[in-house]
């Protein structure tokens, strides 16, 4: 509002009158207090993550004796070197690059073979009129309050029966059935009107055809949505990556920065610097999926309209 | 040449709803037929099963020389336009009239040729590279339009395709379209509750209420032959007036407040009947005479072309249709009922006798 700033001093009062109470907003304690809530509550999130920079940049020895560290130190450039590029673990085949790189291919993987599999069983459940479809629908969204946790030991007797210990193939697929997926894509499905899909079926287009043409694209936003879950999801996947790799050359990020710490072979320190480092690099594929695909997200929000 | 028998056809839905009893209507090549009732009447039903949206619960519908019953939708040369238009909101408008072409293998010259055609003919050429959610209401139901004809189809259907535009636009596209199904010599099948919608596009008119057809004719037909009750109060506008009476066997009606009116044909009942009489039909005199009924102005409400008197007759609403010409003396008016304007129906069955 510059310019009606700047033709101020020559508006009759009435205009002066009506801006007046923008320029000389009363100041409100409420604002005050407003703000300082958020800034404590930003820097309560953000003092770990600045915590573990800083302490990336110290020394094992100073990490050891002192603790975390608040300032920076100068062996940053050292610590993610020998993170990332120099062979660690007890075989010494392994550097932080091929971490990254295992995560990558769980977190995608993960993410890819869950839309695919929940937007599969999704169209099934909405589209194709078959007997217990309902019943069907409701046991896979029961299975939504069973967390992996309860059937990794059945899991992991198939995976093993089936030699796919140590593989990707075994890090995966176990992974990829989504109740959360499937109900959302469900949801999703639900909401598309049914005038579309007859118009579709006029136009002579069949089943497979209304998948790809119609399905897919209108999903967009929501395959964006999804896929950003799914990715920070199965970047931190721990407990299975644990439990499934003991091959060193399969171990993801989150799976190494635990065995860096667990190193404890006679008066060894940890390499608490590494640690840290590749818990910085670990945070950042997350973070940056998130800002890359939210603008995406809201554009394909604000474009579609159905 | 395509006509399009509907034959005894019934529509039961799962959940047990009879939506429509068995109807059957024939269609002949190029015509353009409408079916109109009020909302619920199963007027959608009929055309979804004719689309092969609905399976047919008994009967047999052909389009042309085929049995339709158990062909898909696309196999059954129609071209559908839906009340929300139903375009594609990812693809161009160029896309949306190519896609049911592309599916059918048609080669892309072709494809463009066909598009560019109808394109011109509905005037949305400069759109062609528009999303729909660019165009305005009037925009997208031309785009609908040229989605349906592009693909040269033996049979049109539309469901209400006009009701999501303003009034102004709505009488514009009647028009447009009546013109548009007239050129390209397509049989039609249009749904609507709108009555004169139905009136002024129709060569035949099916008047349907709830499940049944209750009669089909031509507008004009259907507007001074009602077959029953139903379809004279729901054809017309303002609707026809009903007063109940009394045939007295001997060419006369005797009219609660109004007395003894003279008929023009003797009729098959005996017993209680209804009286209508449409507005237009009604006339003002000064003095009483045979048929006529002393009223009062309750409220003249001005039409430009002309004027509408409404007043009460006991206590059931009349209404008059006046020209402009002859100027009322609102103390001593009477309205005249011609013998030959009555429509008389069993108060019953609600059947015309
Ligand atoms: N899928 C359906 N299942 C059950 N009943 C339906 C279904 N579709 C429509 N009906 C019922 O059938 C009757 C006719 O509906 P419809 O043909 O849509 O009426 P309209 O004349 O307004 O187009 C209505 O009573 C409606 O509630
Ligand atoms: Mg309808």
């Amino acid at each position: 509002m510059s310019t009606t700033d700047m033709s101020l001093d020559n508006a009759s009062s009435t205009t002066a009158a009506k801006v007046s109470p923008a320029r000389k907003r009363p100041f409100k304690w409420s604002v005050v207090s407003d703000h300082l809530i958020l800034i404590i509550g930003s820097l309560f999130m953000l003092m770990p993550v600045v915590a573990a920079f800083l302490t990336s940049s110290h020394d094992n020895a100073t990490v050891h004796s002192g603790g975390l560290q608040m300032s920076i130190g100068d062996e940053l450039a050292a610590n993610y070197y020998n993170a990332m590029l120099v062979p660690g673990g007890f075989t010494k085949s392994v550097d932080g690059m091929r971490m990254l790189g295992n995560s990558f291919i769980l977190g995608i993987g993960f993410a890819v073979g869950k839309i695919i599999i929940s937007m599969l069983a999704a169209y099934a459940i909405v589209y194709f009129r078959f007997r217990f479809a309902t019943l069907a629908f409701w046991l896979i969204f029961t299975t939504l309050l069973l967390p992996l946790e309860v059937r990794i030991l059945p899991s992991y007797e198939i995976v093993q029966s089936l030699g796919l210990l140590n593989t990707y193939t075994g890090l995966i697929v176990p992974l990829i059935a989504s109740a959360t997926g499937t109900f959302f894509f469900r949801q999703f499905f639900k909401s598309i009107p049914d005038e579309l899909i007859e118009a579709a079926r006029i136009d002579g287009a069949g089943p497979v055809k209304f998948f790809f043409d119609i399905l897919i694209p209108l999903s967009k936003t929501m395959i964006a949505a999804i896929f950003i879950i799914m990715f920070v999801f199965g970047w931190n996947q721990y407990l299975w990556p644990t439990m499934m790799t003991t091959d060193e050359r399969f171990f993801t990020l989150v799976r190494g920065i635990s065995q860096i710490m667990q190193v404890f072979i006679g008066s060894q320190i940890p390499d608490y610097g590494e640690a840290m480092a590749l818990a910085i690099i670990a945070m950042l594929p997350p973070v940056l999926i998130v800002v890359f695909f939210q603008r995406w997200f809201v554009k394909g929000l604000v474009e579609s309209d159905k | 040449m395509t006509k399009v028998v509907i034959d005894k056809v019934r529509k039961v839905y799962p959940n047990g709803t009879e939506a429509l009893s068995p109807s059957s209507l024939d269609i002949a090549h190029g015509e353009f037929i409408v079916l109109v009732g009020p909302s619920g009447c199963g007027k959608s039903t009929l055309l979804r099963m004719i689309a092969g949206l609905e399976e047919i619960t008994d009967g047999t519908i052909s389009i042309g020389d085929r049995v339709v019953n158990d062909l898909d939708p696309a196999e059954r040369d129609i071209a559908m336009v839906f009340q929300n238009y139903a375009l594609y909101p990812h693809m161009s408008v160029y896309q949306n009239m190519a896609y049911g072409l592309k599916n059918r293998g048609r080669s892309k010259p072709d494809i463009e040729t066909a598009v560019s055609k109808a394109a011109k003919l509905l005037h949305i050429e400069e759109f062609l590279h528009r999303r729909p959610s660019q165009l305005s209401g009037g925009q997208r139901q031309r785009v609908a339009m040229g989605r349906a004809i592009v693909r040269d189809p033996s049979l049109f259907l539309f469901d209400e395709p006009l009701s999501n535009l303003d009034a102004k636009l709505r009488n514009q596209m009647r028009i447009e379209i009546r013109k548009l199904q007239r050129e390209l010599d397509v049989t039609s099948i249009y749904v609507t509750h709108d009555q004169i919608e139905a009136m002024t596009m129709a060569d035949k008119i099916a008047v349907l209420n709830t499940g049944r057809i209750e009669q089909i004719g031509t507008p004009s037909e259907i507007y001074h032959k009602p077959a029953s009750i139903f379809v004279a109060s729901f054809m017309g506008a303002p609707p026809m007036n009903i007063l109940d009476g009394k045939y007295n066997g001997n060419g006369g009606v005797e009219v609660a407040d109004l007395g003894q009116l003279t008929i023009d044909h003797a009729l098959k009942t005996t017993g209680k009947v209804q009286v209508g009489i449409r507005p237009e039909n009604v006339e003002i005199r000064t003095e009483a005479s045979q048929n006529t009924v002393a009223i009062k102005i309750d409220f003249l409400e001005e039409l430009g072309a002309g004027r509408l008197l409404h007043t009460m007759i006991g206590s059931t609403p009349f209404i008059a249709h006046l020209d402009n010409e002859h100027p009322i003396d609102s103390d001593n008016i009477f309205a005249h009922l011609p013998p030959q304007a009555l429509h008389l129906f069993d108060a019953e069955t609600g059947q015309r006798v």
